[in-house]
């Protein structure tokens, strides 16, 4: 310990002066025995990973194995559609008013639905006259018998 | 065991197969100066320990960055100083109370301290010494109890010289006159 050696400061304070060098704190008897490794401890604790509990050392890998085994599972039940397999997807394609005659569909329900603009409408406009109209027919090679009943 | 230097205890301290030996050495070296200065600050031999076991983790985990250009004691005594400082901040907020409050806790401890072995008078000396703000009696400490030079002190505290010897000054007086009344005694 570097000791003052200046000039007294306590010649003015006599009981301070009387006083000095007295220690009247008690330590328990072997806290500096037990101390340094107390604090050790504490300091490699600081420094090293804490351990982990038994129940997580078993239960840790048994969470990771579940988890693979059920994507596992989710990749089989629904497998991702092959690149040339287009089954799936949706598909957009071009209707003609033939095609949907010949497909069943009830003309009249997709004219209401399509409303009176549409081109549908014009396509399948007839003339008035029932010669005109028996000549346009069979002009476009339709199903004449159907239509004749139909009209 | 004779004392290692500053420069042996780095050197085995920087050695990965040496290192908590070094630090082990260190601990037995600086731990009864650097308790008896925190002790005096915070008058409890627990809450002394407490702030003595942060002092050495705090050590523990600095060492590195230590440039050896430095006093190790120096560099502990810094951390005593700062980590005392903080423990009677921490107890004033805890407490939500004044100073003499405070004080007044601490003149408890030290009457129902069964670690305390001062006659009436060291007695009436420590209930002067834990009047004085707590950086005041951090100087009064370090000179008075522990006969530090102003240079020294002046790294611990990071506080000029002409500073420390004015704060000195005034505690040496307010402490005298303490003891030579009837203020302090409440015997």
């Amino acid at each position: 310990m570097e000791l003052n050696d200046g000039p007294d400061e306590l010649r003015d304070a006599p009981v301070l002066h009387s006083l000095r060098g007295k220690d009247p704190f008690v330590v328990p008897d072997g806290f500096f025995d037990s101390f340094p490794h107390a604090v050790q401890q504490q300091a490699l604790a600081k420094v090293a990973p804490r351990p982990l509990a038994p129940w997580r050392r078993v239960l840790r890998p048994a969470l990771i194995l579940g988890s693979l085994a059920l994507i596992a599972g989710l990749a089989v039940r629904w497998p991702a559609p092959a690149p040339n397999d287009t089954s799936a997807l949706l598909t957009v394609q071009d209707w003609t008013p033939e095609d949907l005659v010949r497909s069943g569909v009830d003309i009249r329900s997709v004219q209401t639905l399509l409303g009176p603009d549409e081109s549908l409408m014009d396509v399948v406009e007839l003339p008035d006259d029932d010669h005109a109209v028996i000549a346009y027919l069979e002009n476009e090679d339709l199903p004449f018998d159907l239509l004749i009943e139909d009209l | 065991m004779s004392d290692l230097s500053d420069s042996e205890l780095l050197d085995l301290f920087r050695k990965e197969e040496s290192r908590n030996y070094a630090f082990n050495l260190l601990v037995r070296q600086y731990q009864q100066r650097l308790y008896a200065f925190i002790r005096r600050m915070v008058t409890d031999h627990d809450e002394a320990k407490d702030v003595l076991q942060n002092v050495f983790l705090k050590a523990w985990t600095g060492l590195d960055g230590f440039r050896a250009d430095a006093q190790l004691y120096s560099w502990l005594y810094r951390i005593a100083h700062n980590e005392s400082l903080n423990h009677l901040r921490k107890m004033r907020r805890g407490l939500f109370v004044s100073e003499e409050s405070v004080m007044e806790k601490l003149t408890t401890t030290l009457d129902s301290s069964e670690h305390f072995s001062g006659d009436a008078i060291q007695r009436k000396l420590q209930r002067a010494v834990m009047r004085l703000p707590d950086k005041q009696r951090a100087v009064f400490t370090m000179k008075y109890f522990e006969g530090m030079k102003y240079e020294t002190m002046s790294e611990v505290t990071g506080t000029s010289v002409g500073a420390l010897k004015s704060s000195y000054h005034i505690a040496v007086k307010k402490i005298e006159e303490w003891l030579t009344t009837d203020q302090t005694s409440g015997d």
